[in-house]
């Protein structure tokens, strides 16, 4: 519990950010002097939202300026997406990439690759996993890829989120690694990780395939019941859970990832002053609690780390929905 | 009962109510602007709520959305404008009793009722929010599905007295609702290759187009109508809101009931929960006639409905960590910030915690009741100013509402071809309620219809295999269809009736 | 502005025809058995059912009904001013505030507005009144909403 005196001077604190913002801007000779604009493609609430909100939050003291985060959803992110790569490279306009953009590029949807964007930084990976209803039949992994050889094509449901989205991938890529085809199991979309861990939990669905972080609560509540892990390793919020390769013996490993990102062009020395920003807020007491309570995973890469990994994930994308039959 | 004294203590200090008042504030500033939403005001308060104590940040998350679905009604029921989409229900109910000079009076009916339903939603949620939510986990897509049509049904209601023309209008809705990329393929539908359809058709800025630019065309070209001199002072009577309130008390009870129901379910929320307690006032309405012509029954209902939703919606939120709408997808966050870990045992190791959101929502409820009370008499001063001012001022407010919706010159294109589409449509006697209705429910019905025929391999029966769905199926068939072969007979006996007399007259 | 049933009638028989033809270019997901073109078909045939009946009942009553009726205010040429200044004024909006800015826009589409609602003795009183409250929204939704307003000339002034 926060103590009286702490609330009161953050009280004032929140006073004072609001006067300063209601006061304009000073005058400043160089980069940032106006308010920085951060697109975000997906709508307020979503588990990217508040991962952006609080890290721009957390950005406002070291720049000096405010960071407003600006939704612009629709069409699975590519609006969002357009919209940041297409601003003018001049550091007021930065944005969030996802894995999402990945797939929508394999699909022919979009041609933003990673040559369309100035990375910042990357901030966070969240393996997906694979859960079923606490009643299934199901108590291990081993037994579900059995069931799914063993039976008809069809006999079995999974979700996760909507068709051709990273966790549909997360799964069948799971299967092709397994050598099953993905076609035995039939995907039903959903609204993305929440909706689908209630279907689960419901009887509707057999398999799940959202993050442990997201499935945690209902894990807890005796609903739903974890099998494994796609991460390279186990969650530290439910050390019992085995990853993939522990369960089954299979190589594969699935994550969604987020980055921080600018319109391709944008000058090293802004982009430096910025992904000093984001390590500062990376750092920052707030974000830290936030991402731990959430049991989201803080992974950091600087910005030419992260655009290799983000065009390595171009390519990797692809081969594994040609793979499964997805394009 | 320790808990609960240990709450009143958390939540009974100087700061708490501060930050309830200010959010209140806020609240009505965003819930009366169109195009700013529950959902927007809430992500504003996010980083605020960083600096604050869990309870202030969850109180003043609270206060702020149940101001803002109340304050929707203001611009509603003055300007025929509905402020959020829950209002949208009753908008042009509650305009007609303003052009009778009982605007004030039917804010205050709408203004208490919220509140009822409101603490109706949080009694519900203090004491039953385990139940609620296993409730909640029963309903899968079929059950959605039938919730959806039963939400449509109230079109057909609305629409009674041209039901083709309602079916048309819901139809523009629901076609409305499907452009974009499409969740189930993921690829795209209607946009004729262009990105700025990709983005999809947002249903704010066409509820925007079709009420605020429509009513501002209308107003500046239509002659004034007859009764306008009586819209320009409202008074408040006190006694007269009582009694509307005592009279469709059972009205009241329904509305909180359906909105405790349908708030608890994710994905449905206060919006659904209007539409169907309107829709369903009327069906059991002695006088359903009335309605459409400034008639306060529904509003009861349905005003009662909406607040007593966004009680409710916390419950998924609270026991399993499933969001129920964007709102409490934010709240979530909050808590988890907070370290209150959502699961049913936050009922257990964080009593005090939890039953002091309870305590606050009551009275962020009862603070309700002075600050929408001010905020209703400031508001009427409205209508006092000459729509020669007025009618411009609002327009421009609808551009910078519907551009900020996604933030894109998309949102004021949307409106503006909304509004002009909704001008002619009224010209011509299509009512539009159905239109809002279908962009409302659409992608609810689609997805879960679409998801069922996916899982069920096209296997129909699955709709009526299960008890709950079962039973919203065969009441929606009914409600469908009694009123349309009674409005179909009706219209034939009319048009025959119109060409014998056609025929005289040659 | 009404216009006789079967003109509607015939306008949404069209649109609910072309949608349901033009359902049918959606691409599928590999798979997937239940396409993205089955709900708007399903919508289409509705709204073209719907079209067709009112297509009947308007051609029934057309010896009563005429094709279009012009309701009072359809009568007077200052109707149709009206209606192309708020049309117009959007539709300015969308096009030059991007560049000019929303104080700049939004000052100018409202003194217009103003003009023509108040009459043209009222420039300047119009003028004031329009920049107050520009002025007033641009506090509120940019500074204390902190939503963003198309950005322009005046503001880069006002910033550096």
């Amino acid at each position: 519990m926060i103590s009286k005196t702490e609330f009161r001077s953050g009280l004032a604190a929140a006073l004072i950010a609001s006067a300063a913002l209601l006061a304009g801007p000073a005058a400043a000779q160089e980069w940032p002097e106006r308010p920085i604009t951060l697109i975000m493609p997906w709508g307020a609430g979503g588990g990217t939202d508040t991962v952006a909100r609080t890290l721009a939050a957390a950005m406002e003291g070291p720049l000096g300026q405010p960071v407003n985060v600006v939704n612009r959803t629709g069409g699975s992110g590519i609006i969002g997406h357009t919209a940041m790569a297409t601003a003018a490279p001049d550091g007021y306009t930065i944005g969030t990439i996802n894995v999402d953009l990945s797939q929508l590029v394999c699909q022919g949807l979009t041609d933003l690759t990673a040559s369309k964007f100035t990375h910042i930084a990357l901030i966070n990976t969240e393996p997906a996993a694979v859960s079923v209803s606490a009643e299934s039949e199901f108590t291990s992994l081993e037994d579900a890829l059995q069931a799914i050889r063993d039976n008809p094509p069809g006999t079995y449901t999974a979700s996760g989120s909507g068709t051709g989205s990273i966790y549909h991938l997360a799964w069948a890529g799971l299967l092709v690694a397994a050598d099953i085809d993905p076609g035995r199991v039939i995907w039903v979309p959903s609204q993305g990780g929440g909706p689908s861990l209630q279907d689960a939990a419901s009887g509707s669905i057999d398999f799940v395939t959202p993050p442990l972080s997201t499935a945690a609560p209902l894990i807890k509540a005796g609903r739903i019941r974890p099998l494994a892990t796609m991460g390279a390793e186990r969650f530290s919020g439910l050390p019992d859970v085995p990853t993939v390769n522990e369960a089954v013996g299979l190589d594969w490993t699935s994550q969604t990832w987020r980055m921080i990102g600018a319109p391709a062009g944008l000058s090293d020395d802004v982009r430096d002053k910025l992904t000093n920003a984001v390590r500062t807020a990376f750092d920052s007491a707030v974000f830290t609690e936030f991402m731990d309570g959430r049991g989201f995973a803080k992974t950091w890469m600087g910005p030419e780390e992260a655009r290799a990994f983000h065009e390595s994930e171009d390519t990797a994308i692809c081969e594994v929905m040609e793979a499964a039959g997805m394009l | 009962m320790e808990p609960l004294f240990a709450a009143f203590d958390l939540v009974f200090r100087w700061e708490i109510i501060a930050v309830i008042l200010g959010s209140c504030v806020f609240g009505i500033f965003a819930g009366a602007m169109p195009g700013i939403s529950a959902t927007v005001a809430v992500a504003l308060l996010v980083p605020i709520t960083f600096f604050m104590e869990p309870v202030a940040a969850l109180a003043a998350i609270a206060t702020a959305v149940a101001m803002a679905i109340f304050a929707g009604d203001l611009p509603g029921a003055l300007l025929r404008i509905p402020g959020m989409p829950a209002s949208a229900a009753y908008a042009e109910e509650a305009h007609e009793m303003t052009m009778k000079g009982q605007g004030g009076t039917i804010l205050m009916v709408s203004l208490l009722c919220s509140v009822l339903g409101g603490l109706v939603g949080t009694l519900a949620l203090a004491f039953s929010a385990p139940l609620l939510a296993d409730f909640a986990l029963e309903f899968q897509y079929y059950e959605y599905f039938w919730l959806a049509c039963l939400g449509l049904s109230t079109a057909a209601l609305v629409a009674a007295k041209n039901p083709v023309k309602g079916m048309i209008s819901l139809s523009i809705g629901l076609l409305l609702a499907t452009v974009g990329l499409d969740m189930i393929s993921g690829q795209p539908r209607f946009t004729f290759g262009t990105l700025g359809l990709m983005e999809g058709i947002h249903f704010i800025p066409v509820m925007i187009g079709i009420f605020a630019i429509a009513e501002v065309l209308r107003t500046l070209i239509h002659p004034p109508r007859a009764d306008a001199r009586n819209a320009r002072v409202q008074k408040i009577d006190f006694r007269e809101a009582y009694r509307i309130i005592w009279r469709y008390k059972a009205n009241l009870a329904r509305g909180s009931l359906f909105g405790t129901l349908i708030g608890a379910l994710p994905g449905a929320g206060s919006d659904i929960a209007a539409w169907v307690s309107y829709g369903y006032a009327r069906k059991r309405s002695k006088t359903p006639e009335k309605f459409g012509t400034g008639h306060p029954e529904g509003i009861v209902a349905a005003s009662a409905s909406n607040n007593a939703a966004t009680s409710s919606t916390w419950v998924p939120s609270l026991v399993f960590g499933i969001p129920g709408d964007s709102v409490t997808a934010i709240v979530i966050g909050v808590l988890f910030l907070k370290g209150l870990e959502p699961g049913p045992n936050v009922f257990i190791e964080n009593a005090p915690l939890v039953y002091s959101i309870f305590v606050s929502f009551f009275i962020a409820n009862l603070v309700l009741i002075p600050v929408g009370y001010v905020a209703i008499r400031a508001a009427s001063q409205l209508l006092k100013v000459s729509n020669n001012i007025l009618m411009p001022i609002i327009l421009i407010f609808t551009l910078v509402g519907a551009y900020s919706i996604n933030n894109s010159m998309m949102g004021v294109g949307v409106a503006l071809a909304a509004g002009i589409g909704s001008f002619f449509m009224q010209e011509n006697d299509f009512p539009v309620a159905p239109l809002i209705l279908g962009m409302v429910i659409g992608t609810l019905l689609e997805q879960n219809f679409m998801q069922a025929m996916i899982a069920q391999q096209g296997d129909l029966t699955a709709f009526f295999s299960r008890p709950i769905a079962a039973s919203l199926g065969v009441v929606t068939i009914l409600i469908w269809v009694t009123p349309l072969v009674g409005a179909v007979r009706r219209w034939r006996n009319r048009q025959r009736a119109g060409a014998a007399d056609g025929n005289q007259n040659v | 502005m009404k216009f006789n049933d079967a003109i509607s009638g015939a306008l949404f028989l069209v649109i609910g025809i072309f949608a349901f033809i033009h359902a049918g270019s959606f691409k599928g997901f590999p798979g997937v058995p239940y396409g993205p073109e089955v709900f708007p078909r399903i919508i289409a045939a509705m709204m073209g059912g719907g079209g067709l009946l009112l297509i009947i009942s308007g051609l029934r009553s057309a010896s009563t009904a005429p094709w279009l009726e012009l309701a009072d205010w359809a009568r007077q040429p200052r109707s149709y001013g009206l209606f192309m200044a708020i049309v117009g004024a959007v539709l300015i909006y969308i096009l030059a505030s991007d560049v000019l800015g929303f104080l700049l826009t939004g000052s100018l589409i409202l003194t217009g507005l103003f003009r023509i609602t108040r009459g043209p003795k009222t420039l300047v009183s119009s003028a004031i009144l329009a920049i107050g409250i520009t002025v007033l929204i641009h506090l509120l939704f940019a500074k204390a909403l902190r939503v963003p307003l198309p950005f322009g000339i005046i503001e880069h002034l006002l910033v550096g």
